[in-house]
C-alpha cells in the first residue's frame, strides 16, 4: 500500500525502478529517455508495447519538440504525480512522459487496439432502422451515442469500477430530462461495487439491481445506439462499460421487453399489431405446453368433440402420459437450441435438419410422441424467439417447465395458480425504485396505452412519467396536438 | 414500527370489489333465488344498501382514529381487557374467513371441475400462493388485485354479452308477486356477502388518503353491487327463477350455454381462471389482515415468521371444519348471523362506544387523532 502512494522523486533511476517494480517487472514496459527542450531536462517516455499506437510513438521519438505539443492538443492528457497513477495509465494504453526535473508526469492517450469495426447488431437485427451496433471499443461506443444524439444536453460521466481492473464505466444521461435523484442513485450503486474485476455488462448489472438474485432482468441491455438514445430521451440512464459491446439501460419495466426500436420504424398499425403479437407469443411460450398437458390429462370434456377425437387418435400409440411426452419434447427442443447456438454456423444447418427431421418425424413414426405434441413444442419454442429480450426469452422457457409440471398435477388450476404466483413475484420486483410491473400494476392507463400499443408519435406529446423525468413535455412550446 | 406501505384508492377499490363479489357471484344466484325466486334482484339491492352503510361505519371509525386499524382502535376505545378481547375476536374472525374461503375455493373444483384431484392438493397450492403474496406484503397484493379486477370484470362482461341471444327478460315478470315481505327472508345471507368487505378496517390505514378515498370505497361497493346484480339477473333471465335455484353454481351452467361459431363451447376454463384469481385475492387479503391483527394485538416484531404456521392452521381448519358442500352452504344460509356479528355488530358497538367517549371526553379526540 505504501509503495502505491509513492510520489515521483527527483531521482530518475529511482523513478524508473519504482515504476518497473510496481508493474512487477513486466517486460513489455518500455522506458526511453530523451532530452526535453527549453530546460525541461530529461524526460522518460514510458509505454507498453503493443497497446500504445506505434505510429504516434514513432513520431514522438523522432520529432519530439513539435509532436508532443501537437499530441497534447489533440488527445486527452493530464498530469500525474504518483507511481501507481503512472502504472494505471500505462495499463490502459497511455503513454507517460516523466519530467524528472518537475517531479510529475504527463499521460497522453495513445491507446490503439485492433477491434472489429461497427457491424449490424447480432442479437437485435432489424429489417428497417439504423444498422450500427456497439463494438468492444469504449470510445467508439460513446461516439456512436453522441452521433445519434447530437445534443449539448447529453451528459457523460466516467466512473471506475473493479478493484483490480478499474474498468471505466460511462454513465450517460440527458441534462434537464433525467431525474437527478435517479442519477445520484446510479452513481451511489456503482460506487459500491466491490468486485475485483468487471467481466462485462452483466457483472455491473448484477451488482446494481434492486433485487439481487432476480429471475428476470431488471436492467435492459442493448447493442443498438439508437435504442440508448431513445431511452435517454425518456429520462432513463444508459451505462456503457469499457470492453463490452452492450449498453445497460435503466430503469426497466417488464412490459418494455415487448418493445423493439423497429416498432417505430413502421406505421402505427403495423408497429402496434406486431407488439401485440409479441405479447401473445410470450403467453403461448409460457402457457401452451401446460395447457396441452392439463387438457389432455384432466379436462377432456372442455375440448370440442371433433378436436378431441383427433387428439385421442394421435395419442393412441403413445405409451407415455402427456407430462413425460411434453417434457421430452421440450428438453429435446432446448438441446437443439443450445446446440444451434454453440455450433459453428456451417454445422448449424445440420443440427436443424437432424433436429427437425430425425427427432420430430421419426419420433412420431416410432410412436414415442404424438404429432400434436410436436406441434405444441415447436410452436412454443418458436414463439419465444419472437421476444426481443434474450434474457426474458430464456426465463419464459424456464417458467414453461414449472407451469407444465403444475398443470400435470392440478390441471387448469395449477396453471392459474402458477400464473398468479408469477404475477405476485413480478409485482414485488422493482427496478431502481420503479415497480417492475408498472404501468399495469400499479395501474396507469396513460402509460399503459403507450407501452402496450405503439402510439402514433404525433400523439406522444409527453414523455412516459414512469421514470420521473424533469420535463414531461416533448413537443416544441406552443405546439397543439 | 412497520415500514410505510401505501396503496392507492383504486387498489383499495379493487380489493373491495374482488373480495366482496369475486367469489360470491358464482353461487349467489342459486342461493338468492331459493329465497326470492325471480325477485332476487331486490335482495341484492338490499344487500348493497346495507353494504354501503356497513362500509360507512368503518370509514367513520377511521375518520375518528386515522392511521389506526380496528384492532388498535378497539384497544384505545375499550381499554386493555375488552380491547384485547375485541382484538382477539377480530383476529380470529379474519383467520376463520381465510379458511372458509379456502375451503370454498377447493370445493368448487371438486363439484364443478374435476373430482379426480384430491381437495388437499387444491388447498395446499392455494395457501402456498396466498402465503407467498402475504410474504410480499400489502402493496404487492394490491397491485395484483387491480390487475385481477381488470381481468375479471372484462371476462364477466364478455360472458354476459356472448349470452345476449338467450336472454328472456319476461322471466323477471311479474315483479313482487308474493309481496315485498317474502323477499326479506334471505337478507342476512346477502348482507353477509357484502359484509366481506370488513377487511377494509385493516387496510384503510395504509391507503394514501385523498379527498376521493371515501367515494372510492363507496364506488367499490357499488361496483360489487352491479356485478352481483348482473350475475343474479343474468341467471334469472336465462334459466328463470326456479331453474336457477336448482343449480349449485349457476354461472358455470350459464357459461356452458355459450356456443361460439357452432362448435366452440364449454368455456369453463375462463371461469376457472376467474375463480382462482378471485379466491386468491380474497384469501390473501384476509390472511394478510389476520396476520396484521395478530401483529398488532401481540406486538410482534417479525410477523413474517408467523406466515407458515398460520398457513398450516388455515389448511387444517379448512379441511376439517365441515364435511362437504351441503353443510357449507346450509351454514352460510342459516348461520349467516355468525358472520354478521363480526362484520356489523361488533364494529357498530365499537363505533357507538367511541361516539359516547368522543362526546363525554372531548380531549380524547385530539389525543386519538394525534
Amino acid at each position: 500500500m505504501e509503495a502505491d502512494e509513492q510520489r515521483f522523486t527527483f531521482d530518475m533511476a529511482e523513478n524508473k525502478r519504482l515504476l518497473s517494480e510496481r508493474m512487477y517487472h513486466t517486460e513489455d514496459l518500455m522506458m526511453n529517455e530523451i532530452e526535453g527542450q527549453d530546460g525541461e531536462g530529461q524526460i522518460t517516455i514510458c509505454h507498453l508495447t503493443g497497446l500504445a499506437n506505434a505510429e504516434m510513438l514513432r513520431q514522438v521519438y523522432a520529432f519530439y519538440p513539435d509532436h508532443v505539443s501537437l499530441l497534447r492538443t489533440v488527445t486527452s492528457e493530464y498530469e500525474i504525480h504518483t507511481i501507481s497513477e503512472a502504472a494505471k495509465e500505462l495499463a490502459s494504453g497511455n503513454t507517460v512522459l516523466l519530467y524528472h526535473s518537475k517531479q510529475y508526469g504527463i499521460s497522453i492517450d495513445t491507446l490503439s487496439v485492433q477491434l472489429r469495426s461497427v457491424e449490424e447488431p447480432v442479437s437485435e437485427a432489424a429489417v428497417k432502422g439504423a444498422r450500427s451496433g456497439f463494438t468492444e471499443s469504449f470510445r467508439n461506443n460513446l461516439a456512436l451515442i453522441r452521433y445519434h444524439c447530437p445534443s449539448p444536453d447529453l451528459k457523460i460521466e466516467f466512473k471506475d469500477a473493479g478493484v483490480v481492473t478499474s474498468t471505466t464505466l460511462a454513465v450517460i444521461s440527458m441534462g434537464g430530462i433525467t431525474n437527478p435523484a435517479l442519477l445520484e442513485e446510479v452513481h451511489r450503486r456503482i460506487q459500491e461495487i466491490p468486485v475485483d474485476i468487471i467481466q462485462g455488462d452483466n457483472t455491473v448489472e448484477e451488482w446494481i439491481v434492486d433485487n439481487r438474485g432476480t429471475l428476470l432482468p431488471l436492467i435492459e441491455t442493448t447493442e443498438r445506439p439508437d435504442r440508448v438514445v431513445a431511452a435517454l430521451l425518456e429520462g432513463r440512464i444508459g451505462i456503457i462499460i469499457q470492453g463490452s459491446p452492450f449498453a445497460l439501460m435503466l430503469p426497466y419495466v417488464f412490459l418494455q421487453a415487448f418493445q423493439v426500436s423497429e416498432d417505430y420504424a413502421w406505421s402505427f398499425y403495423i408497429g402496434s399489431s406486431i407488439r401485440f403479437m409479441r405479447l401473445a407469443c410470450a403467453l403461448i411460450g409460457a402457457l401452451l405446453p401446460g395447457f396441452y398437458v392439463a387438457t389432455v390429462t384432466f379436462h377432456h370434456e372442455l375440448v370440442p368433440t371433433s378436436l378431441l377425437q383427433s387428439i385421442a387418435s394421435a395419442r393412441e400409440p403413445v405409451p407415455f402420459p402427456a407430462v413425460i411426452e411434453s417434457f421430452a419434447m421440450m428438453i429435446a427442443f432446448e438441446i437443439m437450441r443450445e446446440a444451434g447456438v454453440r455450433m459453428p454456423k456451417q454445422v448449424g444447418q445440420a443440427v436443424s435438419i437432424v433436429g427437425a427431421l430425425i427427432l420430430g418425424q421419426a419420433a412420431v413414426q416410432a410412436g414415442i410422441v404424438s404429432p400434436i405434441m410436436v406441434i405444441v413444442a415447436a410452436l412454443t419454442g418458436i414463439a419465444t424467439f419472437t421476444l426481443p429480450s434474450t434474457a426474458i426469452n430464456y426465463v419464459i422457457r424456464m417458467i414453461q417447465f414449472g407451469i407444465t409440471l403444475m398443470a400435470s398435477m392440478l390441471g387448469y388450476v395449477g396453471i392459474v395458480a402458477s400464473v398468479i404466483m408469477l404475477m405476485t413475484y413480478l409485482a414485488s420486483l422493482r427496478s431502481f425504485g420503479v415497480p417492475y410491473l408498472s404501468p399495469a400494476a400499479p395501474f396507469d392507463f396513460e402509460q399503459l396505452s403507450d407501452i402496450v400499443i405503439r402510439r402514433p408519435s404525433t400523439f406522444n406529446s409527453k414523455r412516459p412519467g414512469l421514470f420521473h423525468p424533469l420535463r414531461r413535455r416533448r413537443f416544441r412550446e406552443g405546439t397543439r396536438r | 414500527m412497520m415500514r410505510q406501505t401505501t396503496i392507492t384508492n383504486q387498489q383499495m377499490m379493487a380489493l373491495l370489489v374482488i373480495s366482496t363479489v369475486g367469489t360470491a357471484s358464482l353461487y349467489a344466484p342459486a342461493i338468492l333465488t331459493q329465497y326470492a325466486s325471480r325477485d332476487s334482484w331486490f335482495l341484492v339491492l338490499l344487500g348493497g344498501s346495507v353494504g354501503i352503510l356497513n362500509v360507512l361505519v368503518f370509514l367513520q371509525l377511521n375518520k375518528w382514529y386515522p392511521g389506526k386499524s380496528i384492532v388498535a382502535i378497539s384497544r384505545q376505545v375499550l381499554g386493555g381487557w375488552f380491547g384485547g378481547l375485541f382484538s382477539f375476536l377480530f383476529f380470529f374472525y379474519y383467520l376463520d374467513i381465510t379458511s372458509w374461503v379456502l375451503r370454498e375455493y377447493a370445493q368448487f373444483f371438486i363439484i364443478a371441475l374435476n373430482p379426480m384431484i384430491p381437495q388437499n392438493g387444491y388447498m395446499v397450492v392455494g395457501v402456498i400462493m396466498c402465503a407467498y403474496a402475504v410474504f410480499h406484503g400489502l402493496e404487492v397484493i394490491a397491485r395484483v388485485a387491480l390487475l385481477i379486477l381488470g381481468i375479471s370484470v372484462v371476462t364477466f362482461l364478455f360472458i354476459y354479452i356472448l349470452l345476449f341471444n338467450s336472454y328472456n327478460f319476461e322471466y323477471l315478470l311479474p315483479v313482487m308477486e308474493n309481496g315485498i315481505g317474502s323477499a326479506f327472508k334471505g337478507s342476512f345471507v346477502v348482507i353477509s356477502w357484502f359484509g366481506d368487505m370488513m377487511f377494509i378496517s385493516m387496510i384503510i390505514q395504509h391507503v394514501k388518503r385523498t379527498k376521493k378515498t371515501v367515494p372510492y370505497a363507496i364506488a367499490g361497493i357499488v361496483i360489487s353491487f352491479l356485478l352481483l346484480m348482473m350475475s343474479v339477473v343474468g341467471c334469472i333471465v336465462v334459466f328463470g327463477g326456479k331453474g336457477t335455484s336448482t343449480f349449485t353454481y349457476p354461472i358455470v351452467s350459464l357459461i356452458q350455454n355459450i356456443k361460439l361459431f357452432g362448435d366452440i363451447e364449454r368455456l369453463d376454463a375462463i371461469l376457472i381462471a376467474i375463480w382462482v384469481m378471485s379466491s386468491f385475492v380474497k384469501v390473501t387479503v384476509y390472511f394478510w389482515s389476520s396476520l396484521q391483527a395478530l401483529t398488532e394485538w401481540l406486538h410482534i416484531n417479525r410477523p413474517r415468521l408467523f406466515i407458515p404456521p398460520l398457513a398450516v392452521a388455515v389448511v387444517l381448519c379448512a379441511r376439517f371444519k365441515i364435511w362437504g358442500l351441503i353443510e357449507m352452504s346450509s351454514l352460510y344460509d342459516r348461520q349467516a348471523w355468525y358472520f354478521l356479528i363480526f362484520q356489523f355488530v361488533l364494529p357498530v358497538v365499537l363505533l357507538l362506544v367511541a361516539a359516547v367517549r368522543q362526546n363525554s371526553i372531548p380531549e380524547e379526540k385530539s389525543y386519538g387523532s394525534g
